[in-house]
C-alpha cells in the first residue's frame, strides 16, 4: 500500500485530470475568521454541497485561503478512480481507513453518502471524491463536509459540536442532546419569533469567555411528525420526493435571509425535553448534566476525537449555565420563554 | 474474612499499605501467610494495579460529577462523587492498595464498608473495559501525604451506564462495491 502522503498525491492528481476535463469551479465561505476553499471540478457536486453553506459566501480569496478543499465526482467529470488500496472490511469505526491516516493525513470513507474525505492536516488541504453527486443523500446537502470542517476547526482550538443554535448576534442559546428531543423543532419555531437562527444540527464554538456559537449550515431538516408544526415551509422543501423515512430539508438561505446570525456569545446550554408540561419553562441543573447532553453525541459523530475534545467541551459548560427546556406540545409557545432567557443574560 | 493470600501470583504488598490497614482494619480483615502469594479483599486482588484505558477512555469531572465516554462503544457513563474520587485515584496512578487507604482515609466512619464497596466498584469498571490490568505498575508514593476526611458521608460509589449513543456508530449500511471495487450502499 502507498504511504499516506503518496495516496494524497496520487488522488490529487486525479482531481487535477478532473478539473481539466470538466472545469474548475471556485467558491470561497468564511467561519470564524477563517476562509474555506472549495474547488469543484465540473458542477455535479457544487449544487450537493452548497446549498448549506450558501449564507456564508465571500469574494473568492484565492490562494490565500486558510483551507482549501478539491472535490470532484467521477461520473459527471468521466474520471475513474484508482481501485481502493483498502477493503470496506476493513473500516474503522466512523469510516476511517487503516493505513491511510497518520500524523498529517486523515482518510476516511463515509458509507451511506459513499464519500471518500482525505485531510491534509499540516497544509490545510483536502479532497472529497464521491463517485456520483446525484447519490449523495439530503442529510449530507444539509450539512455537507462535516468531518473535514471539523478537523480544520479541531486545529485551531474550535469545536464542531452536535446542536442547534438561536438567538442574537448579541446572545445565542446551543440546544443540544441526543436527537428526537426537539432540537430542530425548537430551531425551526424561532424563524417565527424575534429570535435568529445559527443552525439546527451542527455548529461551531470558537474559543473565548463566553465561547461564540458560529453558524456551519443554513440548512433546516425534520421529520414527517413535524411538518404539521411548519405548514408554511412545506412548499420550500428541497427534497419533495424523499425516500420513506429521509428527513425534510430545506435551505433558508435566500428565503429566510434576514433570520440568519452568523454568531452569537454563546449564553447558555439548553436540553430540551418532550414531556406533558401545560407550557414551556426552563430548570436550572448542573454543568455536568450540559456535558452529558452534548459530548456524546458530538464524539459519536466524529473522528479523531480525543481527551482533548472532551476537555474542549467540559470548557464551554463551565462557563455557560445550562438548563433542562421542558418543552409543551405547542413547539411556538417556546420561542418567547427563549427570549425572555436571552434578555435577562445580555 | 475479606482476606486471603493463595498462591495464584506473587506478592508485593507495599510496607506503608501493609502497616496502615494492619492497623486500621485489624478486626475486620484476616490474612493468611503461607505458601500464598496473592492478597484478595473482596475478590479484588490488592496487588492487581490498574490504568485508565487511554486513549479509548475518556473523561472529565465537573464539580466532583464525572463523565466517562468510551469512544469506541459510544457507551458513556457517570460516576457518583466517591465513584470520581476513585476514578481520580486511577487516573493520577495509584495503586489498588493506595485507593482502599485513601478511600478509608476519606471515609474513616465507614473503613469497614470500603474494601467490598471499592472493589467492587473496580469490578465494575473493569467488565467495561474502562480500566485494564497494569503489570508495570510503580507505586506512587503520594500516600505519604494523608488524605482529609471527606465533608460528606460515604456512598457506595457507583457506575451509570448510558448506551443510547451506540447506534450513531454501529451505522453500516447495506452496500455493495462497484466493479473498482469501491463501496456502494444500496
Amino acid at each position: 500500500m502507498n504511504s499516506p502522503s503518496d495516496y494524497y498525491d496520487t488522488l490529487q492528481a486525479v482531481f487535477t485530470s478532473a478539473a481539466v476535463r470538466a472545469g474548475r469551479i471556485v467558491r470561497t465561505y468564511e467561519v470564524g475568521g477563517f476562509s474555506i476553499q472549495l474547488s469543484f471540478a465540473g458542477p455535479a457536486l457544487v449544487d450537493r454541497i452548497c446549498p448549506g453553506v450558501e449564507h456564508l459566501r465571500i469574494c473568492d480569496s484565492g490562494e490565500t485561503a486558510d483551507f482549501k478543499i478539491c472535490l470532484w465526482d467521477s461520473l459527471s467529470t468521466s474520471t475513474s478512480m484508482p481501485p481502493p488500496p483498502w477493503q470496506d472490511r476493513h473500516l474503522r469505526a466512523k469510516g476511517e481507513i487503516p493505513g491511510l491516516s497518520d500524523e498529517r493525513i486523515f482518510a476516511s470513507f463515509q458509507m451511506g453518502s459513499d464519500a471518500l474525505s482525505l485531510m491534509d492536516q499540516e497544509n490545510s488541504t483536502a479532497l472529497f471524491w464521491v463517485r456520483d453527486a446525484e447519490r449523495i443523500p439530503w442529510y449530507e446537502t444539509g450539512s455537507p463536509l462535516r468531518y473535514l470542517l471539523h478537523l480544520f476547526y479541531q486545529r485551531k482550538d474550535w469545536q464542531y459540536v452536535h446542536g442547534a443554535a438561536v438567538g442574537y448576534p448579541e446572545a445565542g442559546v446551543l440546544l443540544t442532546g441526543k436527537g428526537g428531543m426537539g432540537k430542530s423543532t425548537t430551531a425551526l419555531t424561532c424563524l417565527f419569533s424575534n429570535l435568529g437562527y445559527l443552525g439546527d444540527d451542527y455548529v461551531l464554538l470558537g474559543p473565548g469567555d463566553p465561547p461564540t456559537v458560529h453558524s456551519l449550515y443554513n440548512s433546516a431538516k425534520f421529520t414527517a411528525d413535524s411538518e404539521n408544526f411548519f405548514p408554511e415551509l412545506m412548499p420550500r422543501i428541497a427534497n419533495p420526493r424523499k425516500k420513506p423515512g429521509e428527513k425534510s430539508v430545506f435551505f433558508l438561505y435566500p428565503g429566510f435571509k434576514e433570520k440568519l446570525v452568523r454568531s452569537s456569545p454563546l449564553k447558555a446550554i439548553l436540553i430540551p425535553r418532550i414531556g406533558p408540561n401545560a407550557e414551556p419553562r426552563l430548570e436550572s441543573v448542573s454543568p455536568i448534566e450540559g456535558l452529558k447532553a452534548l459530548a456524546p453525541s458530538t464524539l459519536a459523530q466524529l473522528p479523531k476525537t480525543s481527551s482533548t475534545t472532551l476537555r474542549r467541551l467540559g470548557d464551554v459548560v463551565r462557563k455557560v449555565p445550562t438548563y433542562v427546556l421542558h418543552l409543551s406540545p405547542k413547539p411556538r409557545e417556546t420561542p418567547p420563554l427563549l427570549e425572555s432567557l436571552l434578555r435577562n443574560l445580555i | 474474612m475479606i482476606g486471603t493470600l493463595d498462591s495464584k501470583t506473587r506478592l508485593k504488598v507495599h510496607p506503608l499499605f501493609w502497616k496502615a490497614f494492619d492497623k486500621k482494619n485489624q478486626a475486620v480483615l484476616e490474612v493468611r501467610l503461607g505458601t500464598s502469594t496473592q492478597l484478595e479483599v473482596s475478590g479484588m486482588a490488592l496487588n492487581q494495579n490498574f490504568r485508565i484505558n487511554v486513549p479509548k477512555v475518556i473523561s472529565e469531572t465537573i464539580d466532583g460529577e464525572t463523565i466517562i465516554i468510551n469512544l469506541e462503544s459510544g457507551h458513556y457513563f457517570s460516576l457518583n462523587h466517591s465513584g470520581g474520587q476513585i476514578w481520580n485515584d486511577i487516573q493520577t496512578g495509584h495503586s489498588t492498595e493506595q485507593i482502599f487507604q485513601l478511600t478509608q482515609q476519606r471515609y474513616p466512619r465507614d473503613a469497614a464498608q470500603v474494601p467490598s464497596a471499592v472493589s467492587g466498584f473496580l469490578a465494575a469498571l473493569l467488565s467495561e473495559a474502562l480500566i485494564g490490568p497494569c503489570e508495570t505498575f510503580e507505586i506512587s508514593e503520594k500516600l505519604s501525604t494523608p488524605t482529609a476526611p471527606a465533608d460528606r458521608p460515604f456512598e457506595i460509589p457507583g457506575l451509570q451506564k448510558y448506551e443510547d449513543m451506540q447506534d450513531l456508530l454501529l451505522l453500516d449500511p447495506i452496500h455493495e462495491v462497484d466493479e473498482m471495487g469501491w463501496p456502494m450502499t444500496k
